[in-house]
């Protein structure tokens, strides 16, 4: 069942006079209930643009964004926003957690935003602190410990809502090899249990966490590559493959 | 070499947190050095006041200038870290933050100073034009320049120490983190916080009891000095405390626009603390010095009065005699001056002292806050033409603009029962004193003295037609003429010279010192919320991704203004309230009893403050939401 589709989207940047930017020519794609799908591309292909048209924090100059059946181009900035906190979660890569916060607070401020009871915000965090192994962490503030559990509060943060999406951008490029590790496994089991993640990354070995990888070059959806049954060295071994394709045609 | 290119780089380069200390520095400086000039010039009465408000925007000045340097130290914590791993030792350190301290204060201290100069100018060309005093004119002053520029490389060289104290205690690796530490939520000092209450309770108790004698004006400038330490002390934490309380109460906290301001307010509160406590304290010199300028402005007929109830007014030890009266008239006529009727009663001298509930008792004039004198009914009912009977344990009591709440009043171990008076035409305030004077009229000379056990004195009253000029040179003639010293003869012409001197000079120094503060409170308003939105900016930001809309975002950034806003009017109120009994002990000083005034200007002042700050608020909120509305990513 798609979960997400997007129609022929096109964005360009202009500045009011003649320099228009073309971030995305023309993508199209569906992304199923239940799917971890990765976009690969290098910098500036337009992938943070292609990530924010689909939080709703941009709009799309041409085509359709139809998430759960709602066409999302045509929202009110009010209307976006209560979208965003009832159907999606972020995750970045700089963890963007508030230091006014302690950690507890910040897991809560979508609750907050969307008027829950705190015994229901309680009642959430109390399982998924256990399954994100943050319980002890929560009366701390977000200076207060180290990156790798920074940003499983910011995991807790994106789940708490019971997103239909979440969308990660970049979520290991702050973090050591470890940690980036034990993040992507978390990702990898909360996607077991039914959570749609659209994640952007550079790297192979986080992208090989995802069962379909969408790679994007110059605003379109150049190839995609899915792991069907292949075992995840051959997996990452074709994501490679296809990224050095990806570079060496620019230098031909 | 390298040192100044570093500091140099340093300073550029952190413009956007440099300039507003350097211009917040210029500007205090420059109100400094106008208070500094009023201080030293010759103004007399005047400048009294002006050493007041020097002592106030002094203080303020200093804290001010510490809490800024602190925050910015730590703010470039990282940038010295930096150097220190790159293999700078804490000498070259010192001499970077010595160069950069050099360069500051050397902006600071030349254009604050020749802000100074130039608003000074301005303003007393705009006041006089305003209040019309002939004798108004500031000189060019070097002593007042060179007076300025030794406190503030004081100050700043203070600065410097504090620094360098600072940077001893940290090595480079916390010099690199320390910018992250600093970034902490403020947890509650409760110790600093009773410490704020009591200090804060001591001086306002000061402000209220405090006696209206000579000894008042040291007294009431401790009790601001206290005032000052407590207001800051209880802004940062008291309101540290109450935020702690609102965050534990869940079903408050939990809200989306308690939630988020709590949270922003709590986490900057030291910062916030400071500087809310700076405006509060500004706000209240602004109301004080408006209130207390505008009352001098209308009570200065009333004292006129109070001084000179009749155009001329004699005092001599022994009568006039029939010649000397015919002379006085003689003289008039020479002069083309007119007489009135000549009133005369004969008095005891004052005896100084207190007056506790109902019972009189004599003081040394340190302590005296009134003045008894006391005359027989005879004179009373002649002067005034009214028939009172007394016996001789009954006393008529005249108390101008106050009124006596006993049946009895207990005098020299004696009781008498009291009638107070609402008239006496020869009421006057003798010998020009700061006491309160406080007539008593019994039956005969025998129990007047038993009142009051000074010689008696014989006053004259009466009033002249004339031209000023005239009327000038008509008492004094009559001063040579009838050998009185200068205390013994008061003439309303003369009277109302002094008295556009003095007072034209009080009530402008009032407005001067009302209109630069509110400068530098508009001002720190404004960079408050300027700094602040910076802060906020990608705060905002990112609560933006997580969902929160434009209209949320409004209402949260509105709240959280308007908290800045409220609290340091309504520490301002408080203030006030205590520096009213102040206010009003001052104004008796200067014989001013009617508090009616005073109340009716204070309300009126308050008024047209709220609504000017009301402006402020309206005006700064709009700058502060411009500025989180440019979000780096959204919707570009």
């Amino acid at each position: 069942m798609p979960l997400l589709q997007l129609q022929h989207v096109k964005r360009i940047f202009a500045d009011g006079k003649n320099n228009a930017t073309l971030a995305l020519k023309d993508i199209s794609f569906t992304l199923n209930q239940g799917e971890f799908v990765a976009i690969m591309g290098e910098s500036g292909a337009g992938k943070s643009t292609l990530l924010n048209i689909i939080a709703t924090l941009d709009q799309p100059t041409n085509g359709k964004v139809i998430l759960n059946n709602q066409d999302l181009t045509n929202f009110s900035e009010k209307k976006a926003a209560q979208f965003r906190r009832e159907h999606l979660g972020f995750v970045f890569q700089n963890f963007n957690l508030l230091d006014t916060f302690n950690n507890r607070d910040n897991i809560f401020l979508p609750l907050v935003l969307t008027k829950h009871t705190y015994q229901d915000m309680q009642q959430r965090l109390t399982s998924l602190a256990q399954e994100l192994a943050i319980t002890d962490l929560l009366n701390r503030y977000p200076y207060e410990i180290s990156g790798g559990q920074q940003q499983r509060i910011a995991i807790a943060r994106a789940l708490i809502t019971h997103p239909d999406l979440l969308l990660a951008d970049e979520p290991t490029g702050a973090l050591d090899s470890h940690n980036s590790e034990k993040i992507l496994h978390l990702f990898e089991k909360v996607n077991q249990q039914g959570q749609t993640i659209l994640m952007v990354t550079h790297s192979p070995l986080a992208a090989c966490y995802a069962q379909h990888i969408l790679f994007i070059k110059d605003g379109i959806i150049y190839h995609e590559l899915f792991r069907g049954n292949q075992n995840k060295n051959d997996y990452i071994q074709q994501i490679t493959d296809n990224i050095t394709a990806l570079s060496k045609e620019e230098i031909i | 070499m390298i040192h100044i290119k570093l500091a140099w780089h340093n300073l550029t380069h952190h413009l956007q947190q440099y300039l507003p200390f350097i211009i917040a520095n210029s500007i205090l400086i420059a109100i400094n050095y106008i208070f500094i000039t009023l201080s030293i010039s010759t103004l007399s009465m005047a400048t009294a006041c002006a050493r007041l408000g020097l002592t106030f925007i002094l203080t303020i000045t200093i804290i001010f200038m510490f809490y800024i340097n602190c925050f910015l130290l730590k703010q470039r914590s990282q940038e010295l870290g930096l150097y220190s791993v790159l293999g700078l030792t804490k000498r070259d350190l010192h001499l970077i933050v010595g160069i950069e301290n050099c360069l500051i204060s050397l902006t600071s201290i030349v254009s604050g100073i020749i802000i100074g100069i130039i608003f000074e100018k301005l303003a007393f060309l705009m006041i006089k034009r305003l209040i019309k005093t002939p004798m108004l004119a500031t000189t060019f002053n070097s002593s007042a320049i060179i007076i300025t520029t030794l406190i503030f490389i004081g100050t700043f060289s203070l600065l410097f120490i504090y620094d360098i104290l600072k940077l001893q205690h940290i090595n480079c690796l916390n010099l690199w983190r320390n910018k992250h530490v600093n970034e902490k939520v403020y947890r509650n000092h409760w110790l600093l916080s009773i410490i704020g209450i009591v200090v804060l309770i001591i001086g306002y108790h000061l402000s209220l009891t405090t006696k209206p004698n000579i000894m008042f004006l040291p007294t009431f400038a401790l009790a601001i000095l206290l005032v000052i330490i407590g207001t800051y002390l209880t802004f940062i934490t008291g309101i540290a405390a109450f935020l702690h309380i609102l965050q534990k109460n869940k079903h408050f906290y939990y809200q989306p626009h308690h939630f988020i301001s709590t949270a922003n307010m709590l986490y900057r509160i030291k910062q916030n603390g400071a500087s809310l406590a700076t405006i509060c304290l500004l706000c209240t010199a602004v109301l004080v010095a408006m209130i207390a300028s505008v009352s001098f402005f209308k009570e200065e007929n009333n004292l006129l009065k109070q001084w000179n109830p009749y155009d001329i007014m004699l005092t001599t030890t022994k009568p006039l005699t029939t010649n000397e009266v015919t002379k006085i008239s003689q003289n008039a006529h020479a002069n083309q001056i007119t007489l009135g009727k000549l009133h005369t009663i004969q008095h005891t001298l004052p005896t100084y002292g207190t007056l506790n509930d109902n019972r009189f008792s004599s003081n040394n004039i340190n302590e005296a806050t009134y003045q008894v004198i006391s005359l027989t009914l005879t004179d009373y009912n002649r002067l005034q033409h009214t028939n009172y009977h007394l016996n001789s344990n009954e006393v008529l009591l005249y108390l101008p603009a106050k009124l006596y709440n006993y049946s009895k009043l207990v005098i020299n171990h004696h009781y008498y029962y009291v009638h107070q008076i609402k008239h006496f035409n020869l009421a006057y305030n003798y010998g020009h004193s700061i006491m309160q004077p406080l007539f008593i009229i019994a039956k005969n000379k025998q129990i007047c003295e038993q009142i009051n056990h000074k010689p008696w004195v014989n006053i004259y009253g009466f009033n002249i037609y004339g031209s000023q000029k005239h009327q000038l040179v008509f008492s004094n003639q009559l001063q040579r003429y009838l050998q009185l010293d200068n205390a013994m003869i008061s003439s309303r012409s003369e009277m109302q010279i002094i008295f556009i001197n003095t007072f034209g000079s009080l009530i402008f120094i009032g407005i001067f010192i009302t209109l630069s503060m509110i400068i530098i409170t508009a001002l720190m308003i404004y960079y408050k919320q300027l700094s602040e939105g910076y802060a906020d900016r990608l705060r905002f930001h990112t609560m933006r991704q997580v969902g929160l809309d434009h209209q949320e975002t409004q209402r949260i950034i509105h709240s959280q203004v308007l908290l800045v806003f409220m609290l340091p009017i309504i520490g301002a109120i408080i203030n006030l309230a205590f520096a009213m009994p102040a206010i009003k002990k001052t104004m008796m000083l200067l014989s001013m009893y009617n508090s009616d005034i005073l109340f009716t200007t204070s309300i009126i002042t308050l008024i047209a403050f709220i609504i000017g700050y009301l402006i402020l608020y309206s005006l700064t909120a709009k700058e502060y939401q411009h500025i989180i509305n440019q979000s780096p990513h959204y919707r570009e």
